[in-house]
């Protein structure tokens, strides 16, 4: 696995991306009609304290699923990945420059959807805004180390776009339960010690799973 | 004794119960611009594939100038320049952007890759273009852009795999005369096509393919000469006009 690599390709998709914004301004328009509904539908209710993590969670996991994804399909269906594989890139090197791509992008579309999901649904937050940033932060990276490698797994399917959530759902469900029970916490005043145990969880499962997709990407690849 | 630059033996390629490729054995020596013909279906692509490593076959040994596909994948990648009907190019990133994506896949110096990107441009005629989006060329600019992009390494060896599908006869000219300067220069050439008139145009040297194997494989002029055919009838004569 080479660095210079890793950074090439996230480089060039991060690139792609914000100059013609052919996923994130989907996954940015998704996320805020999801909290225009949760907003109407809730009303000036006092649940939104009660529900709001697993509400937030539901807009990143749908928009998540939406956007990363697309970061292996599109060369799929552009032919490029042929090209990137004819070259000397170790499948590895590939597979984590994706994953950083789609970090990156997840990272920016949460640090725009969480405060806005606060605002418009009057969250009361009690707790530190910025753990709860981090706390959500680590749970969606799982997520996105999770969805980056099974949509390279399903690539060669024909119905891949219908077959990724299939999967993808048994797969994220621990890390998706801890890390809405840990931001509920957060943002009802817990400390980032007080979900110590969550985030090792997490931590935890993300490494695991990096780990598999690291060992069994390359054979996702062949023909 | 001239070196194999690709050496195939015995390579038999199956999908499911389907098999695409039967036993086919050929040695392709340094500096020879050889066709590999056959009709759509024969197995071409498939055999494309194993040599560039995108694909494995089922049994037997693909040795590119000494490298075996199975074995050594980084150096056989760095020994073929390939090129097809897909371009392997980003629409949303401007020609130069292109280039500087695949010279880092490959590792190369920066500057040295930017002063070979620049002497490249100007090769395919796209200097000019060069900060332009992809997407704004014609197939034709695309393709000479793509030639640029598989010989940014300096391959020994250049694949063409149909490459002339869907250019303008302007285009294909131009695109034929690049290609006659690179075997100029002592590249190996290997074309799949089934453009006859391409075949003449750039290779000396051919095999038939059909149905997985190789039919008949030789000098195309001793093959004219042998038979007392042109090559159109030789070939429709041994796919029986598929």
């Amino acid at each position: 696995m080479k660095l210079k690599l890793i950074l090439a390709i996230a480089k060039k998709d991060l690139r792609m991306e914000f100059r013609a914004k052919h996923t994130i301004n989907f996954m940015l328009l998704f996320s805020l009609l999801t909290i225009i509904v949760f907003s109407v539908a809730l009303g000036p209710s006092n649940i939104v304290e009660e529900v709001g993590s697993g509400l937030l969670w539901l807009i990143f996991l749908f928009t998540g699923m939406m956007g990363i994804s697309r970061a292996f399909i599109r060369e799929k269906e552009l032919g490029t990945l042929d090209g990137i594989r004819l070259s000397p890139v170790d499948p590895e090197s590939l597979l984590v420059g994706k994953i950083l791509y789609n970090l990156l992008l997840m990272l920016f579309i949460e640090a725009l959807i969480f405060p806005l999901f606060i605002i418009l649904l009057n969250y009361h937050v009690v707790g530190n805004p910025l753990s709860a940033f981090f706390v959500l932060t680590m749970g969606l990276f799982g997520f996105v180390i999770v969805c980056s490698a099974l949509s390279a797994l399903v690539l060669n399917a024909r119905t891949r776009e219908l077959l990724l959530p299939v999967i993808l759902f048994p797969i994220i469900f621990p890390i998706i339960s801890i890390s809405i029970h840990a931001l509920k916490e957060v943002l009802g005043g817990a400390g980032i010690l007080d979900v110590g145990n969550d985030l090792i969880f997490i931590t935890a499962y993300m490494v695991i799973m990096l780990t598999v997709s690291i060992l069994t990407f390359r054979f996702a690849l062949e023909d | 004794m001239t070196q194999n630059m690709i050496e195939i033996k015995d390579v038999t390629k199956k999908f499911g119960t389907n098999t695409v490729l039967d036993g086919v054995s050929l040695q392709i020596q340094k500096g020879d611009s050889f066709a590999l013909i056959g009709p759509n279906g024969a197995g071409k692509t498939t055999l494309v594939r194993i040599l560039s490593t995108l694909s494995k076959p089922n049994s037997g040994t693909v040795l590119i100038n000494s490298f075996d596909i199975n074995e050594d994948q980084e150096n056989v990648r760095g020994e073929i320049g390939v090129i097809s009907h897909n371009t392997f190019l980003y629409e949303d990133l401007t020609a130069q952007e292109n280039l500087e994506f695949y010279s880092e896949l490959y590792n190369m110096d920066k500057d040295q890759a930017q002063e070979k990107i620049d002497q490249l441009l100007r090769k395919v005629n796209l200097r000019l273009r060069a900060h332009d989006l992809v997407g704004t060329f014609s197939r034709g600019m695309k393709q000479r852009l793509s030639i640029a992009r598989m010989v940014l390494h300096d391959p020994n060896i250049l694949i063409l795999d149909e490459p002339s599908t869907g250019l303008d006869v302007k285009s294909r000219n131009i695109f034929y005369e690049i290609v006659k300067d690179l075997h100029s220069t002592g590249k190996t050439v290997l074309l799949a096509t089934h453009d006859l008139k391409e075949l003449e145009i750039l290779c000396d040297k051919l095999a038939i393919m059909n149905s997985g194997k190789i039919l008949l494989s030789g000098d195309v002029d001793t093959i004219k000469e042998d038979h007392g055919k042109s090559l159109e009838s030789i070939f429709m004569d041994l796919t029986g006009g598929d």
